[in-house]
């Protein structure tokens, strides 16, 4: 619980120095610094898409180390078993006696890097589920606890779908956030090749630990929201749905399936987050349409009509933020 | 509620009623377009369309419109919320929605919240922020709208003049109906009358009210009152019930377009009383009885008649002989002549005057032609005789006094000269022809007679004939009357047949008027000059 309003801006000051941190060795995508930064203080999970090599791993490295929270990358590919991910019981002598000792794989960081996620089978997907949602391992009987904060950073690649394991809709939606990484402009993609090709890797300073995110996270959860704001919020999913009454036309034309009650949650505690980095108290209507895009478009699925018209979840949900 | 929550409320109240007064603003600019354009349809209507109350429509429209918009303005004011939801639209990011959430609130988070509200509030200016903003296209249409009602409100039209008309007549029509209703009321009042001659009074009343229901133009609007004026004047001079009399009398005045002299008032009074004393006898009620004495002790006074005076309260009393009563009548009865001589000498010089200054017009040829009548009125006076042989009893004096009263009321109409044929008809069967032509050539400004009557004179005349006093001929109808007037058992009938007369010679009917006027004139004392005019007004006829 925060004291006074000093130390509430001693906190923003953190994590805006954290953002311009990180900034210094990612070339453009502030949005998506933000968004994952979003994250890690609404304590959600980020499914990072975008075409290789503009900087997606670089970037979860970057956060990871201005944060100074411990990072594990796994390499997602079709041989790769859950227990790589979770870690095993490994058969250990022990006093002249042989025991289960629990090897902790991977997964056990407190930013876990899961590169091209659709290229493993469903099995191993699978297999982050629990991780992803209970923060928690089971491996045989036992159920170990993951290190706080947690987070899984994954990414996918867009063209290429050959050999690839779609993720479900019940795995996406644990996802707080999808972002979609776009190619950076061309004074952009100048710097980066300039930072990248003449200078050494930019060394980072960690500016927060993983206390100060679990306490700023309790400070943005207190973040007080207007009930107008939070009915707009409310709005918005529920017009996501073709089923129900009263949707705009643009729901029932495109849409096959709505967002889930977990993407309203997503959207008041990310926007609280948003708010909190725009330094204010309170959260706006404003925070709630910037957080919508990357909450609901991996949360509603589009119908073929949508294909058709090249429709995209991004478009749909501009129109329903219009329309409210 | 603490300070800050204080600060906050007062500060979105005085948001809300600058955002009311935006509203009152916006809606009123808007429900004086509505109402300015209603009134401009109204005033376009009535351009084409006699609508009399158009203006005040169109006005009470555009006032209508104006407070609607206001009203609804006022009842549209925003509430706390929406006024929080106003202001943080204007950059303030939902910080005053959410500060009014939390008003009452004491954590810290709630604290540090309302600070950051009121911080930012501090640089902030209501009147900047809202200003009263009046979207000019609209007010340009509201005053566009506004000129042009006016400007077509001050346009002339027949439609309007028809209007106008229409409701003139409206209102007499509604001022006779009310005359007529209120004489309905008093006959119903009346306790000496029967049921059957109330409802027989009543239902001739009625009558006359739908008659004036039923007109559509001042044209029907005159002609039916002249009706209703006739026949009320017949049926007061058949009335018994002196109350009765009074009412109908009085209604028959009222429908009369020209007010009574003061001496055909006293002629009209003195024979009222006349009857009463004629119908006295010992059924007679008490009240009856004082309200005849008071008349006397009036019509005395006014007459400067002693033995009117004199015997009222014998008559209050009953205590009068045959004789004395008889002497009375006589008295009455001259009272009664002097002043309808007086009358008519003071209408004929009147109407001399008039037909001098207007000779060649229409009035001026009426009132000659009612003069007219007013003298021969005045020979019947001076030859009792002729009534004597309609068979009406030993009453001659009074019976006169009776047909005087009845050519009274014709003098007044135009309709004169039928009135005085019929009469005529009655008592010779020569005085048909007389009839006729003086109908049609004495009221040529008056009611199309004339040409009825002549296009009626090839009828063959079958049924009963029933005499009309006072009612101008038109077509053959169904009217009420008497029958049988000239054989001295005159009985009145409802729906008996009446036909038109039939068309005499111009000539012989100037001829016939010249004559009878020459004689007149110069038979009585008018003064020469007055006499120059008759004679004068005549050779022009002739001519």
């Amino acid at each position: 619980m925060i004291q006074n309003e000093q130390e509430m801006k001693q906190m923003i000051d953190q994590v805006l120095r954290c953002e311009a941190e990180i900034g210094k060795s990612i070339i453009g995508q502030k949005a998506i610094i933000r968004q994952m930064i979003i994250a890690i203080l609404t304590d959600g999970n980020v499914l990072l898409e975008g075409v290789p090599g503009v900087g997606k791993t670089q970037m979860v490295k970057a956060v990871s180390r201005s944060m100074n929270l411990a990072f594990s990358r796994i390499q997602f590919t079709p041989d790769l078993m859950p227990a790589d991910v979770t870690g095993t019981n490994l058969i250990v002598k022990e006093d002249g006696q042989n025991k289960f000792q629990f090897e902790a794989g991977p997964i056990f960081s407190n930013i876990v890097l899961a590169d091209e996620i659709n290229r493993a089978t469903p099995k191993t997907q699978s297999a982050l589920l629990e991780a992803m949602q209970e923060k928690t391992v089971t491996v045989g009987k036992q159920t170990y606890l993951l290190p706080k904060p947690f987070m899984v950073l994954a990414t996918q690649n867009p063209i290429e779908n050959e050999g690839t394991y779609p993720l479900p809709e019940a795995q996406l939606d644990r996802f707080l956030f999808k972002l979609n990484v776009r190619f950076p402009a061309k004074d952009e993609l100048k710097d980066i090749v300039n930072l990248t090709v003449n200078q050494k890797e930019q060394a980072l300073a960690p500016i927060m630990t993983a206390e100060d995110i679990i306490r700023i996270r309790q400070a943005i959860y207190d973040m007080p929201i207007a009930d107008a704001v939070m009915d707009y919020a409310m709005n918005l999913v529920y017009n996501t749905h073709p089923e129900l009454k009263d949707v705009p036309a643009i729901t029932k034309k495109y849409i096959s399936n709505g967002a889930s009650p977990r993407a309203a949650q997503a959207i008041i505690k990310t926007a609280k987050a948003r708010a909190f980095m725009e330094n204010r108290f309170n959260v706006s209507f404003e925070d709630i349409q910037y957080v919508a895009f990357p909450v609901l478009r991996h949360r509603i699925i589009c119908n073929f009509e949508a294909l058709s018209d090249n429709m995209t979840p991004d478009k749909i949900i501009a129109q329903l933020i219009q329309q409210q | 509620m603490n300070q800050m929550d204080s600060q906050i409320v007062k500060f979105i109240k005085r948001v809300r009623s600058r955002m009311t007064e935006q509203k009152i603003l916006f809606f009123g600019i808007w429900g004086a377009m509505g109402g300015f354009g209603l009134a401009v349809i109204f005033s376009v209507i009535a351009l084409f369309v006699p609508w009399y109350y158009a203006p005040v429509f169109a006005i009470a429209g555009a006032l209508l419109g104006i407070l609607v918009g206001i009203v609804l303005g006022i009842i549209r004011k925003p509430n706390m919320t929406e006024a929080a939801l106003g202001l943080d639209a204007h950059g303030f990011h939902e910080r005053l929605i959410t500060s009014y959430g939390l008003i009452g609130k004491e954590d810290v988070y709630s604290q540090v919240q309302k600070q950051d509200t009121l911080r930012r509030l501090g640089a902030f200016q209501i009147r900047k922020t809202f200003p009263l903003k009046v979207e000019w296209q609209k007010l340009v249409t509201v005053l566009g709208l506004a000129l042009a009602f006016v400007i077509i409100s001050f346009i002339p039209t027949a439609s309007k003049e028809a209007a106008q008309e229409y409701h003139e007549i409206a209102q007499q029509v509604q001022e006779e109906v009310a005359k007529v209703d209120e004489a309905i009321e008093k006959i119903e009042s009346i306790e000496n009358l029967s049921e059957l001659e109330k409802e027989n009074m009543i239902s001739t009343l009625v009558e006359a009210k739908k008659e004036l229901q039923g007109v559509e133009n001042a044209e029907e609007l005159a002609k039916a009152k002249e009706r209703i004026e006739v026949k009320m004047t017949q049926e007061a001079a058949m009335a018994e019930n002196r109350s009765v009399r009074e009412e109908l009398q009085k209604l028959s005045n009222g429908m009369s377009d020209t007010p009574k002299s003061q001496e055909q008032q006293l002629a009209e009074d003195l024979n009222d009383l006349q009857k009463d004393l004629q119908n006295l006898n010992e059924n007679t009620s008490q009240a009856d009885r004082q309200a005849i004495a008071n008349e006397m002790q009036r019509l005395g006074q006014q007459t400067g008649n002693q033995t009117m005076q004199n015997q009222a309260q014998n008559v209050a009393n009953n205590t009068m002989s045959q004789d004395q009563l008889q002497q009375l009548q006589q008295e009455v009865s001259n009272e009664q002549q002097t002043a309808q001589n007086n009358s008519n000498n003071n209408q004929m010089a009147n109407n001399s005057q008039m037909g001098q200054t207007t000779q060649n017009g229409q009035n001026g040829q009426n009132n000659q032609n009612g003069q007219n009548g007013q003298e021969n009125q005045n020979g019947q006076n001076n030859q009792n005789g002729q009534e004597n042989q309609n068979g009406q009893g030993n009453q001659n004096g009074q019976e006169n006094q009776n047909g005087q009263t009845m050519q009274n009321a014709q003098g007044n109409e135009n309709g004169q000269g039928n009135q005085d044929g019929e009469n005529g008809n009655g008592g010779s069967g020569e005085g048909n022809q007389g009839a006729g032509g003086e109908g049609g050539t004495g009221t040529g400004g008056g009611y199309n007679t004339g040409s009825n009557v002549g296009t009626q004179k090839d009828v063959e005349l079958t049924g009963q004939m029933i005499t009309i006093p006072n009612r101008e001929f038109q077509e053959n109808e169904s009217l009420d009357g008497k029958v049988n007037t000239e054989s001295g058992s005159a009985t009145y009938q409802k729906g008996g047949e009446a036909w038109a007369g039939t068309s005499v010679d111009y000539q012989q009917v100037v001829g016939d008027y010249s004559q009878n006027a020459y004689s007149k004139v110069e038979s009585s004392n008018y003064p020469s000059g007055v006499q120059d005019i008759v004679k004068s007004y005549f050779e022009e006829l002739n001519k």
